[in-house]
């Protein structure tokens, strides 16, 4: 019953065939990878590397947690080798399980410390932070200016106006939320998500989901990655960007290797190019707007205004603690969701 | 016993011996069945209990205590009994209007209530957001009304009515038809008008039908998942919960101890189906519609029937034109300038999931029929030490929502000592344990329609069991295996909670894509799969008769 297609029947005779011969060829030739990034970016990106390295690669796009689920009920047969384009918190999750294969990609002595795991576990490729994303007409209709602050948020006119992922499900909400916390404190940070919550139209599964949302004028301000709001900016979208002056928080995208990858020589390549200028470029030109972490690689124009912006200093150790996420959620679905109708 | 049976009987126990095809096949099928049915939730069981350190049931307790689960379990029975009760009235309505009424048209309003049963439920989803979400072309666009009353419990309702109200109208037509008219003709002989005849005469004798509607569409609204992903909003219920729990916070145990909540009130309502079921067709004994029908003439009721189906074709039709409509415009809601795009994406980028979706569907139809076939077989004319109970287990994945089945496939195939996933045959499985019951059943059917005399001639000119099978048996009940298969293809290709957990970068499916593809709002790309998924559906349906089925085509060339 297995041995159905061409596929079914190589992914057999890979696992089944101790030849080490065969087995050393076909490692050579492919790679398996989960992707974080848009599709047309994970599409850009593996062809890009194809093309330079004739390793034949696979994909699957997952969000945050999709992946780390996958690859914690694979432990015991790892299916790909890289995870790519996935926030620093759950590459910390990962690794606290001991599900990462440390690495020093060739080339990642360019990148500032503070983007690469000190033991060599992950390194950043791109960082990017959270802003505010507002439907122009929206604005224009009710004469308001966009939020400038994480205050604003909570003024009456954006009642049922604002939609973000929900922190149970989406890298963003929970970025957003742990960035509240940081800012403002634990007491403080509660209580402000909770007359936040006031004015919340949907917390949406996905990060990117109020990206349409907004761009549609569904609701008229969503939080959002900046490179989801450039990216629909660049594809003509009426919507304007804004940042919180009280300082906005950040992610890491990382690339790290599998435990146990069944390709770890053809991985090994693709973790030294994806450091590189040529890959970390891509990202802007397929509209996916990151600050790159390697400072050889160029900064896109429609990021440029941005570098300089105001960023809490984000405590990765922290959000990233598989418990500090336990305690969170529970308590955003508790004390939150639960009065929500 | 008769003379003959006892006959046959001997004749079965002596084939036994000599017959080697059935007693090699037979521990082998109890084996799959135990395997595949009974050991994953024995596993996802065993996740949920015994977990940590604490006693047994900690988790299940703690679980069962939080207040925001308890919430999302009150969510969930009332959205489903609230879909059950309104899609009972609705089904029972519609089927009337079909069966007794004179209206005009009929073959247009089945058609058009049998089309969401062939596609994905979360089309419907993706359907109604265009339509009536803040944005929709009929809320915004008509009315100018910007509301989020969609997203939560009435968007959901709506949603779950239109995908899974005519399930429960098949049932009822099927009902009103057996029905014996006879009854009816004799209260009208008696004086009584059509709806007196109605109330005191049909209604008593549709009761257990209704019930049986009302526990179906219980089913039918727990298992789904695609709907409450897509328009939950606020309104959070167990199947998306599971969802949630497991992808967004990493906590399987917890995900497993929810799907026992999710579980047991499914099983509670597939028990009581069962039973009702059971009784019903006690009582339909020898009510086989006979005489002729003799359709309500009475003109307000006429016009009545025809604005019924008119609304709900309507609905149903406005769902599948603004779909079609999403697929070819630039970015609906927005900018309607017509494009190709999507359709060019949905056959390069897509291209995967929709040659993965129908080989796996193809060949997992195949294999549910066939092993159905041969447990129906098992079942009914053999007496093998244990049949009850192999039926019974491959039975009972009609009573697991699609999320506990795919979940705890998930679970118990990811290591030692069967080792599945990322595989097409995970897939598979999934699949045809899903179909399984239907495939015994139409097995049963197809059987029950050949007197037991054809394979007890077969035995007495000393055929094996196994040979009466394949070359009497077989040939005979084609067509019903014919219509099973395309049934299992339809019910394993629109499925999105049981394959959710088990895709893979390797096998990809329409439905996820369906799903990803909403989520990060690439509304054209959806719409343009969704377009491909049912077109493929419908080819089946009417494909496989034409180019299989030579009864059909004999029929249909005279």
């Amino acid at each position: 019953m297995i041995h159905i297609s061409r596929r079914a029947l190589n992914l057999g005779l890979a696992s089944a065939l101790t030849l080490p011969a065969s087995r050393l060829s076909a490692q050579a030739r492919k790679v398996t990878l989960y992707m974080g990034p848009p599709e047309a970016t994970c599409t850009a990106l593996v062809e890009a590397f194809e093309k330079k390295s004739g390793i034949k690669p696979t994909m699957l796009r997952l969000s945050a947690g999709e992946a780390i689920n996958r690859i914690r009920a694979e432990r015991n047969s790892p299916q790909a080798s890289i995870l790519y384009g996935i926030g620093l918190p759950s590459m910390m999750t990962l690794k606290a399980d001991g599900l990462l294969e440390a690495y020093r990609p060739k080339g990642s002595e360019d990148i500032p410390a503070k983007y690469k795991d000190p033991e060599g576990f992950w390194t950043g490729t791109d960082v990017d932070f959270i802003g505010f994303a507002s439907n122009k007409q929206f604005l224009a209709e009710k004469k308001l200016k966009a939020p400038q602050s994480w205050e604003d948020l909570t003024r009456p006119e954006f009642a049922g106006q604002i939609c973000v992922g929900s922190p149970a499900t989406s890298g963003t909400g929970y970025t957003f939320i742990t960035t509240v916390l940081q800012v403002m404190g634990e007491t403080k940070g509660w209580d402000y998500l909770k007359r936040f919550n006031a004015n919340v139209a949907q917390y949406t599964r996905s990060g990117i989901g109020p990206t349409q949302l907004v761009g549609r004028g569904e609701v008229g301000v969503g939080l959002l990655f900046a490179h989801d709001i450039l990216g629909s900016i660049h594809k003509g979208f009426p919507m304007e960007m804004s940042l919180p002056q009280e300082g906005t928080g950040y992610d890491l995208f990382c690339s790290v290797l599998l435990k146990g990858a069944p390709e770890p020589e053809a991985a090994r390549t693709f973790l030294d190019w994806a450091v590189t200028p040529e890959s970390i470029e891509l990202l802007a030109a397929s509209e996916y707007f990151d600050v790159p972490t390697n400072p050889k690689a160029k900064v896109h124009d429609l990021i440029k205004p941005y570098r300089d912006a105001k960023m809490v200093n984000f405590d990765f150790a922290w959000a990233g603690n598989p418990d500090t996420r336990k305690t969170i959620i529970d308590r955003f679905q508790n004390e939150i969701l639960a009065g929500r109708k | 016993m008769t003379h003959v049976e006892a006959n046959a009987a001997a004749a079965g126990e002596e084939g036994i011996g000599r017959n080697l095809v059935l007693p090699v096949l037979y521990p082998l099928l109890a084996l799959l069945i135990l395997v595949f049915v009974a050991y994953p939730m024995f596993v996802l069981f065993g996740r949920a209990v015994v977990e940590g350190s604490g006693p047994p049931f900690t988790l299940v307790w703690k679980v069962a205590a939080d207040p925001y689960n308890r919430k999302v379990f009150w969510n969930t029975l009332l959205l489903g009994a609230i879909v059950a009760v309104l899609g009972t009235l609705l089904a029972t309505a519609y089927a009337y209007a079909m069966t007794r009424v004179s209206i005009p048209g009929k073959k247009v309003w089945h058609f058009f209530a049998m089309l969401p049963t062939i596609s994905p439920p979360i089309l419907m989803a993706l359907g109604l957001i265009l339509l009536y979400g803040r944005r929709g072309i009929v809320t915004y666009g008509l009315f100018g009304i910007q509301t989020t009353g969609l997203y939560g419990l009435y968007g959901l309702v709506i949603a779950q009515l239109m995908s899974y109200f005519p399930f429960a109208y098949l049932l009822m037509l099927n009902l009103f038809r057996g029905l014996d008219a006879s009854m009816e003709e004799a209260a009208g002989t008696l004086g009584a008008n059509a709806w007196q005849a109605l109330r005191t005469v049909s209604l008593p004798l549709l009761l257990p039908g209704l019930a049986g509607s009302v526990l179906l569409l219980f089913g039918y609204s727990f298992a789904d998942l695609g709907n409450p992903m897509l328009l939950g909003g606020d309104f959070p219920v167990l199947s998306a919960q599971i969802y949630q729990t497991i992808i967004g916070m990493y906590d399987v145990p917890q995900g497993a101890a929810l799907a026992i909540f999710l579980l047991a009130p499914s099983v509670l309502m597939f028990v009581a189906h069962k039973r009702l079921s059971s009784r019903m067709s006690y009582a339909t004994v020898g009510a086989k519609g006979s005489s002729r029908l003799r359709l309500v003439m009475y003109l307000p009721a006429r016009i009545a029937a025809l604005v019924l189906v008119g609304i709900v074709t309507l609905a149903i039709c406005l769902q599948y034109a603004t779909i079609l409509a999403g697929a070819f415009t630039q970015l609906f809601g927005i900018n309607y300038t017509p494009t190709l795009r999507h359709v060019i994406a949905t056959f390069t980028k897509s291209r995967g999931a929709i040659l993965d979706t129908f080989a796996l569907g193809v060949i997992s139809a195949i294999v549910s029929v066939g092993l159905g076939l041969v447990i129906a077989h098992l079942v009914a004319r053999t007496r093998h030490f244990g049949r009850g109970l192999v039926d019974f287990v491959a039975n009972t994945p009609l009573a697991i929502p699609g999320t506990v089945i795919g979940l705890a496939f998930a679970l118990a195939f990811s290591g030692s000592p069967l080792l599945l996933t990322g595989t097409a045959a995970i897939i598979i499985v999934a699949f045809v344990v899903r179909a399984l019951p239907y495939g015994i059943r139409s097995g049963v059917a197809a059987l029950d329609q050949i007197h037991r005399s054809l394979d007890e001639a077969s035995m007495t000119m000393g055929a094996t069991s196994g040979q009466t099978l394949w070359r009497v048996l077989l040939p005979l009940v084609r067509p019903a295996l014919l219509a099973g298969m395309v049934f299992a293809f339809t019910r394993s290709v629109t499925t999105l909670s049981a394959v959710i957990f088990v895709v893979s970068p390797h096998w990809s499916l329409v439905t996820p894509t369906i799903l990803s593809q909403m989520d990060r709002g690439d509304v054209g790309e959806a719409a343009a799969l969704s377009v491909v998924v049912v077109l493929m559906v419908l080819a089946v349906i009417h494909g496989v008769p034409r180019l299989f089925d030579r009864d059909w085509r004999e029929v249909h060339q005279e």
